[in-house]
């Protein structure tokens, strides 16, 4: 459903990706690991045709995001970081706003957006303004948003960001549902606890490069590890990454 | 009906600024004042280009066409339509933060170009349109013409506001796809020095040539006849121009020619901004992407070129007054707006040059009319410094904003900080002040004395001004700002501006005694030194102890209120 070919992005001398390739399955969850700085948001706003990769090729459902940009992003929903939701809008107004965006049919947008406030709950909210919501409300409003047009792809960054533990509860099982549904869900996260409970399979990617990818569990093995722990393979991959120059000769990627 | 979804944010957030704010009562008063206000300001307009066109009457000056007058106040709107387009463009097709949003949404290439293009023309167009309107009623009250007037100038107007839209437009993304969006603050501020330089050697030479030939009525006429020549012509303002001025002469011959010009011509620019849209902006969007990831900002203002000057201050003061100017320095809005500014200090200087040239400040002029002369001065410099202050220095403590808890968790106590803030910004307001004030004295062509106490005072008025500036700022400060701009119109600023003149006024009072005494004393009047120097030290301490006074009273308030908000 998903797929990088080759795929970097440089910003002037600094390589934020480097030559990238991943394949991600219809349905499957696809957890994308990394510390800060590690080319996560980078790739997934290459995904979302934010940004132009430097150098490769990335599909979202068989079409080209480089030649075929609108039928990419037709099917695939995005949920950034740090959302821009207009604060002068009610929730109920940014969502139709979305779904013009999305060009969703007339007669089912009332009944998408109803249906989306009351499992986000923000039905008694509706009618407010934007500004007026707290942080995890604008984040499950963006989530709402992502959803209207019932997209086949949906890109998540950093998904837990503010939310409480029922907000984010309520988040994974909806990732879980609509993976069960057919949808394909690339998660961007640095939140081990949560790549490891929704993820049917990781990537972990440290200075623009991909170092790992497979199951937890194939992870596990690859590791030599003798507890089952995603956190204690993460450091071991990613050892003083952000804080310490790291060195490149000492425990080798697992591939 | 379907609402284009160009404009849905923009009905949607002005609908919601009535009908769903906060606090309604206060949005309504705001909101009433600001028609109460414009309205005065369309009926200030409407009023003196009524009275100028009966003065063109009476001096028989009205046989000149219509249309050449129309012609020159056109071209400055469309100046001014051009300039906000430019800024307007780089912030709605590179800065704004809904563009993430939009580009990853599949929204064809044509819907994103009208989005922004209606963003850009709606937002630079929209105060000049309304601007326009009283003077193009007062025009067809004194010509007399039909309502028809209106159905053909109306039409041709909009068409010619969107002809420097759409050549901003495509100047910008093509500038954008060369040299970074985020990068272009510096390219604007130069462009306006540039705007402000040549508008200084144009008036310098005109002013020149009017004073040498128009005599009379006579050369006035053959001044503004040569001035409207074909030559000089702008042909798209001509072509509006023309329009309202056959439209107000006669209907009945009207040539449909010119409306056909500017139609053809507006869409042929429409479409070639369009074409510049489809051709560069992705690359240039990408461009101002990349450099807002790479740019490192060494400039003048950096550790190493201030550390002598650091080690001397204590640490706060070295900590905040860095911040301070690195975010002054780094903001697109901020340095436009003192372009604007000093465009604002610079007519205010060039108009009271003028003053000297009537010979008004000689030795056979009255003494009453001196004094006048000398406190206009001062009162006016102290107006530009109130400008001055509202737009730069009372949004400061707002514009701390969500990160405005850094200051406040430091150990830094509320009123140090806002006594450092008042210091960094006494030295460059107070500068500005200085150089007004003494040009104005300068230009009058005042005596030592005078001179020097127009520095004195330009300096006592910028430490009463400014102190009151960070004080009320904290008072009324908004830390949920969306966008700057909102600071400086709201509420608190209009209270600050008001508070601040009526200081000015009351310091107006000991400042006249002393200009009164000393034009008493230099036209020979018995004032015996004695007194004259109890009068000096006595106002001297007047308008130090008010100055001083308000400045403490305004900080005192504003910590307190500050300190109810944590």
């Amino acid at each position: 459903m998903i797929t990088l070919e080759n795929v970097s992005r440089r910003y002037g001398d600094f390589v934020a990706v480097r030559d990238i390739s991943l394949e991600v399955q219809q349905g499957e969850i696809f957890g994308f690991l990394g510390v800060n700085g590690a080319g996560k948001t980078t790739t997934l706003r290459m995904l979302t045709g934010i940004l132009k990769p430097s150098a490769g090729r990335i599909t979202i459902g068989g079409f080209d995001l480089e030649d075929q940009p609108r039928n990419a992003k037709q099917i695939t929903g995005y949920i950034p970081d740090r959302p821009y939701l207009y604060p002068r809008l009610t929730a109920r107004e940014f969502l139709y706003f979305i779904a013009d965006l999305y060009n969703v049919p007339g007669k089912e947008v009332d009944e998408r957006i109803d249906s989306l406030l009351e499992e986000y709950g923000l039905l008694d909210w509706q009618d407010e303004l934007i500004e007026s919501f707290s942080h995890g409300m604008k984040q499950r409003l963006a989530t709402a948003a992502a959803l209207v047009h019932k997209p086949q792809v949906l890109v998540i960054d950093e998904p837990m960001v503010g939310l409480d533990p029922h907000g984010a509860k309520l988040l994974k099982d909806s990732m879980r549902r609509y993976a069960s549904e057919g949808m394909t869900i690339f998660l961007s996260t640095h939140s081990l606890n949560v790549a490891e409970e929704v993820s049917d399979r990781v990537a972990i990617i440290d200075h623009g490069s991909i170092l790992t990818t497979g199951t937890v569990a194939e992870l596990h093995e690859q590791s030599g590890e003798e507890i089952r722990n995603l956190e204690r393979i993460f450091l071991k991959l990613t050892r003083g990454a952000t804080y310490t120059e790291r060195r490149l000769d000492e425990d080798p990627p697992l591939h | 009906m379907k609402i284009p979804l160009s404009i849905k944010v923009s009905l949607w957030t002005l609908k919601n600024r009535w009908f769903k704010s906060p606090q309604p009562q206060k949005r309504f008063i705001t909101d009433l004042l600001i028609v109460g206000l414009l309205y005065l300001l369309l009926k200030a307009i409407f009023g003196g280009v009524t009275q100028t066109l009966l003065e063109l009457e009476k001096r028989e000056l009205l046989d000149i066409h219509p249309s050449f007058l129309i012609y020159f106040i056109m071209l400055c709107f469309m100046g001014l339509v051009t300039f906000s387009a430019g800024v307007i463009t780089i912030s709605a097709f590179f800065l704004s933060e809904d563009i993430p949003l939009l580009i990853s949404a599949p929204l064809t290439r044509i819907s994103l170009f009208l989005r922004k293009f209606a963003q850009v023309y709606v937002g630079a167009c929209w105060l000049i349109l309304l601007m326009a309107m009283p003077i193009l009623i007062a025009f067809q009250i004194h010509y007399d013409a039909g309502w028809q007037f209106y159905t053909l100038v109306l039409p041709a107007l909009l068409l010619t506001s969107s002809l420097p839209v759409s050549i901003m437009i495509c100047l910008c993304i093509a500038v954008a796809s060369i040299c970074p969006a985020n990068r272009m603050k510096e390219a604007f501020v130069l462009l306006g020095l540039a705007i402000v330089s040549s508008a200084y050697y144009l008036l310098n030479a005109e002013s020149t040539r009017s004073v040498e030939t128009v005599q009379n009525i006579e050369n006035l006429r053959s001044y503004l006849e040569a001035s409207s020549s074909s030559r000089e012509y702008v042909y798209p303002i001509k072509w509006l121009s023309d329009i309202a001025g056959n439209a107000l002469v006669s209907v009945e011959s009207f040539s449909y020619w010119p409306l056909f010009y500017l139609t053809a011509f507006a869409l042929l620019s429409f479409y070639l901004a369009y074409t510049v849209f489809s051709l560069l902006y992705s690359n240039a969007l990408y461009k101002s992407q990349q450099q807002s990831r790479t740019t490192h900002y060494r400039g003048l203002i950096s550790r190493k070129n201030f550390s002598p000057l650091r080690s001397l201050l204590p640490s706060h003061y070295r900590a905040i007054f860095t911040k301070e100017m690195k975010l002054f320095s780094r903001d697109l809005t901020q340095a436009l707006q003192l372009v604007l500014i000093l465009g604002l200090c610079f007519v205010y200087l060039y108009n009271f040059r003028n003053l000297h040239k009537a010979q008004i400040f000689s030795e056979n002029v009255e003494g009453w009319w001196q004094g006048f002369l000398i406190l206009s001065n001062i009162f006016l410099g102290a107006l530009i410094t109130i400008a001055v202050t509202a737009r730069f220095v009372y949004p400061t403590l707002s514009l701390e904003g969500k990160s405005f808890w850094m200051l406040k968790s430091s150990p830094v106590p509320l009123r140090e900080i806002l006594t450092v803030k008042f210091w960094f910004w006494f030295i460059p307001v107070s500068a500005i002040s200085t150089v007004v004030f003494t040009s104005g004295a300068l230009a009058i062509q005042a005596n030592p004395f005078v001179v020097q106490l127009h520095v004195l005072c330009s300096w006592v008025l910028c430490y009463g001004i400014v102190g009151m500036a960070i004080g009320l700022g904290a008072y009324f400060a908004d830390f949920e700002w969306q966008h700057s701009a909102e600071i400086t119109a709201s509420m608190g600023n209009f209270l600050f501006m008001l508070a601040s003149t009526c200081l000015v006024l009351v310091l107006m009072f000991p400042i006249a005694l002393l200009i009164v005494l000393y034009i008493f004393r230099s036209l020979h009047m018995p004032i015996p030194t004695g007194s004259w120097y109890v009068a000096v030290v006595c106002c001297v301490i007047l308008i130090c102890y008010l100055t001083y006074s308000s400045r403490k009273l305004a900080l005192y308030l504003g910590t307190k209120a500050l300190r109810k908000k944590m």
